[in-house]
């Protein structure tokens, strides 16, 4: 039985554990805020001091509306001392891979601006997401300038395209391992394979939001990428979570009071919004009992822009930390 | 013959629009007009409830209106039909089925969803037996893709790459010597990084796909170019979808723009889940609001202090989240065609949800034959 802390208005991160993997993979349907966890595992890095790369593969720069700096354009961007974002686009991606792996600039070139690349990349399908997949793998494998002993990033975190195409994202290494017999594509297709599924070093991340189809499309996500691609997701997010304002016997005054006469009946219905949302929630939830795994929460955050919800986001981190030394101090 | 009318969803996601698009088929339905529904990479929940097998990829009724038919394009089952459908003859399509780099690719093919989609849309329209067509496409990035098919295979069908590529494979079976032209030698280093890279059997593999694949290509070029000139013609509807937050909305801009560019012409934008204080013929001012429920709930909960203060904090809350939802709405106000609807009852099952939210969408007389 998973106790889904029926305090919804606290927000609160998953298991440490699965926080302390290197690699960060995060998946789920478009809209129910796979950036906003992306940023908020990123924000909690960075409270610990951890060098932090955030990879967006579509084009909507999220992080770099949300921290208010120019757009990555597939460069690395700094957003905070720790922070950093690189938004992947298949065409610079492509050059940079063919630079890093054939060595000869001029080669290089003549691979990626060739007209046999743009066919490829246009129309044969697959080519594009791989490309980006490859991109992210690099940069997990990126070293520090100068202290080339260790890695540039200690954490790494895919904000990975919506389902359908998400899991067709991670199945690329496999399908290669099946398909190439070997060779460089093949090596390469290896390797991410065996970051992908080592869970000491990956975590996947699948994000829902509290309604009945996405609920349904998470647990869906879920058993596809045990079932199909045999990998253990580790973490499940619920994001737009909304607490019933009222208690049980509250509401019930409540309802008496003002749902009977019809010229009181449009307060009822006011009010009734949020308390009705909060406790369906909790029964829809439900759902997905069965999953095991770790659990988050992030509550609905009332905001209208980019940058506020990053700084309720720091808020809540804030809050939270100070809520666990406070219990810290407590416990002998 | 008239091809039926297509109404076109495209926004992001997120915002309801798999239900929002469900509602409006059935809508037109109950006007009496003979509709198909086809929506991609849906939840298999909602094929369920609409009475659907989720892997029955052809028009098939549902139980929900006798003139509404719906399909729900699903990845797997699609890529082999399309192929069936298009194969230049049985020998073509029995090469491309059994062509290693399809076997493994086309669980994962993207791009193959529109193609079938666009396949699937132009039979409906021109099959004669519709009225309307609704089609319901993947979050906004996707949408543009699926638009995009048409210029797309135009450019890598009629554009040299293809031929070149084609040539290229000839070249290498012949094991001709090379010529001492720039492009040929050009052609060779490329052929040969990218052997370095992938391999030999699998860029053998992935050429001979491309040059029979290139044949069921040109016949979707054709069927695209028909549905891109419906598209930009009097018999469609282009709607873009959003919510009041800021996102969505954005996301709605840049969409609408993007269309235009590409010579598209956007119906209207439909505000979806718009607090309910924000429409209805005239709402009132939403300060006023606040003060009729501040008293109201005075009046009313006066013996219990705390809970009256409660009430008052909620009422406030959602007032304000009305505000904050104007605000937002007010960057766009300037555009025509932007209709609100407004946010209903959430309902556990995502049917009654659709049969709550078509009632409202006719109330409103915005959907028109």
């Amino acid at each position: 039985m998973v106790d889904h802390h029926l305090d919804q208005k606290r927000f609160s991160l998953p298991h440490p554990k699965t926080l302390s993997r290197r690699f960060h993979i995060i998946m789920g349907k478009g809209g129910v805020g796979k950036s906003t966890v992306a940023m908020t595992l990123g924000l909690h890095y960075t409270r610990l001091g951890l060098r932090t790369l955030i990879c967006e593969v579509d084009d909507r720069e999220m992080m770099s509306h949300a921290f208010g700096v120019p757009p990555s354009r597939s460069e690395v961007r700094s957003l905070t001392d720790k922070l950093s974002v690189v938004s992947i686009d298949t065409q610079a991606a492509l050059s940079e891979y063919g630079a890093l792996k054939l060595r000869i600039k001029a080669l290089a070139s003549l691979l990626t601006e060739n007209p046999l690349t743009r066919a490829l990349i246009s129309i044969v399908p697959g080519v594009a997401d791989l490309i980006a997949l490859g991109k992210a793998f690099n940069h997990e494998r990126e070293r520090d300038p100068e202290h080339p002993h260790l890695p540039r990033w200690d954490r790494v975190i895919i904000d990975a395209p919506s389902t359908g195409h998400g899991l067709t994202f991670l199945r690329l290494p496999l399908v290669i391992k099946e398909v190439v017999p070997s060779g460089n594509m093949r090596r390469e297709a290896d390797d991410m394979w065996s970051l992908i599924s080592d869970l000491e070093r990956t975590c996947i991340h699948v994000v829902s939001a509290p309604e009945d189809l996405p609920l349904q499309e998470a647990k869906e996500l879920w058993l596809a990428l045990k079932q199909d691609l045999g990998v253990q997701p580790q973490t499940l997010w619920f994001n737009h979570l909304e607490s019933a304002p009222f208690d049980t016997k509250d509401w019930e005054e409540v309802r008496r009071q003002l749902s009977a006469d019809q010229s009181t009946l449009w307060l009822y219905n006011l009010l009734s919004r949020r308390q009705v949302l909060g406790e369906r929630q909790i029964e829809e939830l439900r759902v997905l009992d069965s999953l095991q795994g770790a659990r988050a929460y992030i509550p609905h955050f009332s905001v209208q822009s980019l940058s506020l919800l990053r700084e309720a986001i720091a808020y809540a981190l804030e809050a939270q930390s100070d809520h666990s030394s406070e219990q810290e101090e407590r416990s002998p | 013959m008239k091809p039926a009318l297509l109404h076109l969803f495209t926004g992001s996601g997120g915002v309801g629009k798999t239900t929002l698009s469900s509602a409006w088929a059935l809508a037109l339905a109950q006007q009496g007009q003979r509709v198909a529904l086809i929506t991609i990479d849906p939840a298999k929940r909602l094929a369920q409830s609409l009475g659907l097998d989720a892997l029955n990829d052809t028009l098939s009724a549902t139980n929900v209106h006798p003139l509404l038919w719906a399909m729900m394009l699903d990845q797997s089952a699609t890529s082999q039909r399309l192929v069936e459908t298009y194969a230049a003859d049985r020998e073509s399509a029995t090469k491309i089925l059994t062509n290693r780099y399809y076997q493994v690719f086309s669980r994962s093919l993207a791009g193959v969803q529109e193609m079938m989609a666009i396949h699937e849309v132009h039979e409906a329209l021109y099959s004669g037996r519709y009225d309307a067509v609704v089609l319901d496409t993947p979050p906004a990035q996707h949408a543009l893709d699926l638009l995009d098919v048409p210029e797309k295979l135009r450019v890598a069908l009629d554009g040299p790459a293809l031929k070149w590529l084609i040539e290229e494979r000839i070249d290498v079976k012949k094991r001709r010597g090379l010529r001492a032209s720039l492009s040929d030698l050009s052609r060779a280093v490329a052929l040969k990084a990218f052997t370095k890279i992938t391999a030999g059997p699998f860029l053998e593999d992935l050429l001979q796909f491309i040059e029979l694949f290139s044949g069921v290509l040109t016949k979707i070029k054709s069927n695209g170019l028909t549905l891109e000139s419906a598209l930009k013609s009097e018999h469609s509807k282009l709607w873009v979808v959003t919510s009041t937050d800021a996102s969505p909305l954005r996301a709605a801009a840049r969409v609408t723009e993007e269309l235009a560019e590409r010579g598209y012409e956007v119906s209207g934008w439909l505000v979806n889940r718009t607090p309910s204080l924000l429409c209805g013929p005239s709402p009132s001012p939403l300060n006023e609001t606040l003060e009729r429920a501040t008293e109201l709930i005075r009046v009313t909960l006066n013996e219990h202090t705390e809970l009256s203060a409660l009430a008052s904090s909620v009422a406030h809350q959602e007032v304000e989240r009305a505000h904050d939802a104007r605000r937002s709405l007010d960057q766009y106000k300037w555009r025509s065609g932007l209709h609100l609807i407004s946010e209903i009852s959430p309902d556990h099952e995502p049917l009654s949800m659709v049969r709550e939210l078509a009632r409202y969408l006719n109330s409103l007389h915005l959907i028109q034959s």
